[in-house]
């Protein structure tokens, strides 16, 4: 914690002492810049300097940008690439449009008005003090080969960029927002911009993460997929007219009034992987504070009701991610609400701002503000401090950040009633993620280590999210809460600000559940992963059988003084019983588990089981019969599938079900009498 | 409302005398209700096994117990849907019938036994169904009438309106104008088998006519009777929900939790005949014949 504030202190000392002026030309005035940070929290091998003006009416954004990408690489770079997210909504022959049949998470394209398409053309591009590159630029489509997919340009460059060098680039572009759709564009004066400007790749030098050599890494914009970027700095001067309130990734330097009725912002975020921003005149804005960050809700005004949902959902996010995983360093976060007809943009997130989504009147036991609020910032850790690729691994930012998601929820909440908890019902968050995957008609249809498109007939959600947040929760029930935190705490102060990939992850579970619980689980958890995260099979295990059976004196002969004599009844092994309990696995996946058995007497016994073998049978001779077992009593291991066969009784209760037939029977009565007075 | 009060009072004292009938029909309410929740316990005694965790789910809500046990069972759901809906069906048709006959035996205001009952059923029976199937193409058209305009204003707001609050209260008052109508035709539905009965008329169609005439003449009358019998069903609602409050999630008063609702549904339905009962009243009250005058008092 001291560490925190020391480094959060000597932060904001440089952010009020004017530390690292920068001076770019703006219109004709100067803009005075103020480092966020006194020291780069990532390595910085991007630089976006933008001056963009939103035309509100023609739901347009023009700017001018410059780019400086620096080589992380000891290659000699060539080529650049880029990505132009917006082209995904030019048209039906995008990658995009193709996969989803214009739908995105319940929303549908409005593709009969030409106002409802988005685009980015990128018109000018060249090198500063160098050769014009505009005629260079191509579309590349390196995932599908789709020729009429404009999400990723390529430009090949007259003079490579040399090993460790830097390229600067200018360009101008005009980004045509598309009526709000899968997580960007505008619902009448309400603008959520993003996905918005030529963003270049990642050029992954060899060794980083699965690359061989040094190559690019710039996908095209799939249905399913996100996206990956380095850490970077972002100076953006937004100009729009007077009445819009804006809100961003960064932090608002300075704000001007220009005579034509419109205003200039000017804004700065540092070690971020993207800048989003939003503008609408209605948003009213509610802001508080949770330690060093500075907390603001963008509202829309019949939701200001519900900023304490916001906001206080929020606290309690950073302050469970802050035990548990590690420090945010960003003082700033933004949380836009966005309007009824904007909630295609709902539930997104970009590190330092993020949407969330509600309703006018929503009660306060049905908690999907609150959820998405927690969810949404978590990705602040899960792909922006961890800046993991989406495309490639969804599992590792969506998978992990649900993990914590359903931890904070269920904390903070409730178990049993953290995600809703109204007139009765109670769902906890963690039980419904399971159940989401358990109920899934085929939760064999692929392995969770896919990337984000190869789930071509379904399974992406429920795998990426919430098979790994069960799977998480799984490994936590195997290794311990204590080793799971220490687990997550590492892979975080380890790989913040970089790349993480999968195998980096099962690396540090390897290197912590050694050092903490030696070879109790073999060498390593590699078995684990390769079951839950490379396999599809899936886990469940089942308690078959319960024996019990009276002592009985031996019978037979054996043999005295050389004769065979029948036994005598002197061999009585007295009172008590031999019982049987067998279990089965009925799944692909083997997990040790451990068994609890209850004796009539009260006495109950544990037993663990490697869980390897098709079945297992434990042997019992006690004073009384075993009376119940049940797998995993503990819960440890949600990942089983079927948790109606983990338990069974000796002699069936029969109560439950007449007690639940008297509910039914209660209100099917009620039913029909309400139905009766049509009579 | 001093008429209102007066039958409302009285239908009280006439319904005292039928409570055989009510208990009858009550049974019926019951049988009808077991015919699909006995086979259910058995499928549920099937679908739980010997596995302990549905134990949670006769005592409270345990939403991992319950999406377990509907998974690994399937097609129950949709059984009990499809059986409860027939079920819902044939009580309909049966409280038809037996309206006929309530009214019948509250007009004589003797012979109130349930033989009485069946036999008044019986006379009335084809007229009330007609009666009820009119009602039921009246509420259709109604509903029809109320909520595809509703839809249709719902999906332009929809386009214009910035908060979703505006599409709740336009939902909310076509819901409220829906439901003046709806009780509006059960009262005209109600009347119009009283006048059936009273007359012993085979003119169903001018029997909802008096009834509509009546109840816009009487309507200082009328409208309070309704209220009072609503808040009555509110105040027996109440009563029910701190009662269960106290026994619900408890397994040791299961039974007495069984004993209260089930004599809950019980007091609904005479509350139900004791409406029939003060709403013919109100219709005697402003139509009497010298008989009715002479039992009610009202010379």
């Amino acid at each position: 914690m001291g560490h925190h504030q020391h480094f959060f202190r000597k932060g904001v000392l440089l952010f009020l002492g004017l530390g690292g002026l920068i001076l770019l030309s703006a219109g004709g005035k100067a803009w005075a810049q103020t480092a966020i940070f006194s020291e780069p929290l990532s390595q910085r091998l991007t630089s976006y300097d933008m001056k963009v003006r939103l035309d509100p009416d023609q739901k347009r954004v023009t700017g001018r940008m410059i780019l400086v990408w620096r080589n992380p690489s000891n290659d000699a770079v060539g080529e650049l690439q880029f990505h132009l997210y917006l082209n995904a909504f030019k048209n039906t022959k995008s990658t995009f449009m193709r996969e989803s049949n214009g739908a995105h998470r319940g929303f549908d394209h409005d593709g009969l008005k030409a106002d409802a398409w988005g685009y980015i053309d990128v018109t000018s591009l060249g090198v500063v003090n160098g050769g014009d590159l505009t005629d260079r630029m191509r579309f590349i489509a390196p995932d599908d080969g789709n020729a009429d997919d404009r999400t990723v340009m390529a430009v090949a460059l007259d003079t490579p960029v040399p090993p460790r060098g830097e390229i600067s680039l200018e360009c101008t572009f005009v980004a045509k927002l598309p009526q709000i759709f899968a997580r960007t564009g505008y619902a009448d004066e309400y603008f959520l911009v993003a996905q918005w400007f030529p963003k270049i790749g990642v050029y992954e030098p060899a060794g980083q993460r699965f690359a061989k050599v040094g190559q690019w890494n710039c996908h095209q914009f799939h249905q399913n997929s996100e996206f990956y970027a380095n850490h970077g700095v972002y100076q953006v001067e937004i100009t729009l007219p007077k009445r819009f309130i804006v809100g961003s990734c960064g932090i608002t330097q300075s704000e001007r009034e220009n005579p034509d009725g419109t205003k200039t912002l000017q804004i700065r975020a540092e070690d971020i992987v993207d800048f989003a921003w939003t503008a609408s005149p209605r948003f009213v804005v509610v802001e508080d504070r949770w330690k060093h960050v500075e907390i603001k809700a963008y509202l829309q005004p019949e939701h200001l009701s519900q900023a304490a949902r916001h906001i206080d959902s929020a606290k309690a996010a950073f302050s469970y991610f802050e035990e548990h995983l590690g420090f945010y360093p960003y003082p700033h976060f933004a949380i836009v609400d966005p309007p009824m007809r904007g909630m295609g943009s709902a539930g997104m997130e970009y590190t330092t701002l993020i949407t969330a989504g509600c309703f006018w009147g929503i009660p306060s036991g049905l908690r999907f503000t609150e959820m998405v609020t927690i969810h949404e910032l978590g990705h602040a850790y899960f792909m922006g401090i961890l800046a993991s690729n989406e495309f490639e691994e969804p599992w590792i930012d969506e998978g992990l950040n649900t993990y914590f998601e359903t931890r904070i929820m269920d904390h903070t909440y409730g178990k049993k009633s953290s995600f809703v908890d109204w007139m009765g019902l109670k769902i906890g968050d963690s039980e419904s993620a399971r159940s989401t995957y358990v109920g899934m008609r085929n939760p064999k249809i692929a392995e969770n280590a896919r990337a984000a498109w190869e789930f071509p007939h379904g399974g992406y959600g429920a795998l990426s999210y919430q098979k790994t947040a069960t799977w998480m929760h799984t490994l936590a029930g195997l290794v311990g809460q204590e080793t799971m935190d220490e687990i997550m705490k590492t892979f975080y102060e380890r790989w913040k600000f970089r790349h993480p990939c999968g195998t980096d992850f099962i690396a540090i579970v390897n290197e912590v559940v050694a050092r903490r619980q030696g070879d109790r689980f073999g060498e390593g958890m590699d078995w684990y992963f390769d079951q839950v995260l490379y396999g599809s099979g899936v886990c469940d295990y089942k308690l078959a059988d319960i024996r019990n059976e009276k002592k009985e004196p031996h019978r037979g002969l054996e043999t005295v003084n050389g004769e065979k004599v029948l036994l005598k009844e002197a061999a009585d092994p007295g009172a008590g019983y031999r019982s049987r309990v067998v279990l089965h696995r009925l799944g692909e996946v083997c997990l040790p588990v451990e068994v609890a058995v209850g004796f009539e007497n009260g006495e109950v016994a544990m037993e663990s089981w490697n869980g390897t073998a098709r079945s297992i049978e434990f042997r019992f001779e006690r004073p009384s019969k075993v009376a119940w077992a049940q797998v995993d009593p503990q819960g440890k291991i949600p990942l089983d599938v079927n948790l109606m066969n983990n338990s069974l009784r000796s002699e069936p209760r029969k109560s439950s079900a007449r007690g639940l037939g008297m509910k039914v029977l209660f209100w099917l009565q009620n039913v029909m009498q309400v139905f009766s007075i049509f009579s | 409302m001093k008429h209102a009060l007066k039958t409302y009072l009285s239908g009280f004292t006439a319904a005292r005398a039928l409570f055989k009938p009510v208990l009858f029909i009550y049974a019926s309410n019951l049988i009808l209700g077991l015919t699909v929740v006995l086979p259910l316990v058995g499928r549920l005694q099937a679908g739980f096994g010997q596995s302990m965790l549905p134990e949670s789910l006769g005592e409270g809500f345990d939403y991992t117990a319950l999406t377990e046990f509907l998974r690994q069972t399937p097609g129950l759901v949709a059984g009990l849907v499809s059986q409860a809906w027939w079920v819902m069906v044939l009580f309909l048709v049966l409280i038809v019938f037996f309206s006929g006959g309530i009214l019948v035996v509250l007009k004589r205001r003797e012979n109130l036994g349930v033989r009485d009952v069946l036999a008044g059923g019986c006379d009335f029976f084809f007229r009330f169904f007609k009666l009820f199937v009119y009602m039921g193409v009246l509420h259709l058209l109604t509903a029809l009438v109320v909520y595809l305009p509703l839809m249709m204003i719902l999906k332009g707001l929809a386009k214009t309106v910035e908060s979703e609050s505006s599409l709740f209260f336009v939902g909310l008052t076509g819901v409220l104008v829906h439901l003046v109508l709806l009780a509006l035709l059960l009262a005209v539905s109600a009347y119009a088998k009283i006048h059936l009965v009273r007359e012993d008329s085979r003119r169903v169609l001018g029997a909802v006519r008096r009834s509509l005439g009546f109840i816009f003449h009487r309507l200082g009358a009328v409208l309070p009777l309704m209220i009072l019998f609503g808040l009555t069903a509110l105040l027996a609602g109440g009563i029910y929900w701190m009662l269960s409050g106290f026994l619900t999630g408890s397994s040791t008063f299961i039974l007495l939790l069984f004993a209260v609702q089930q004599a809950y549904l019980l007091v609904r339905i005479w509350i139900r005949v004791w409406a029939y009962a003060s709403q013919s009243q109100l219709v005697a009250l402003f139509t009497p014949d010298h008989e009715e005058q002479t039992a009610y008092g009202w010379v």
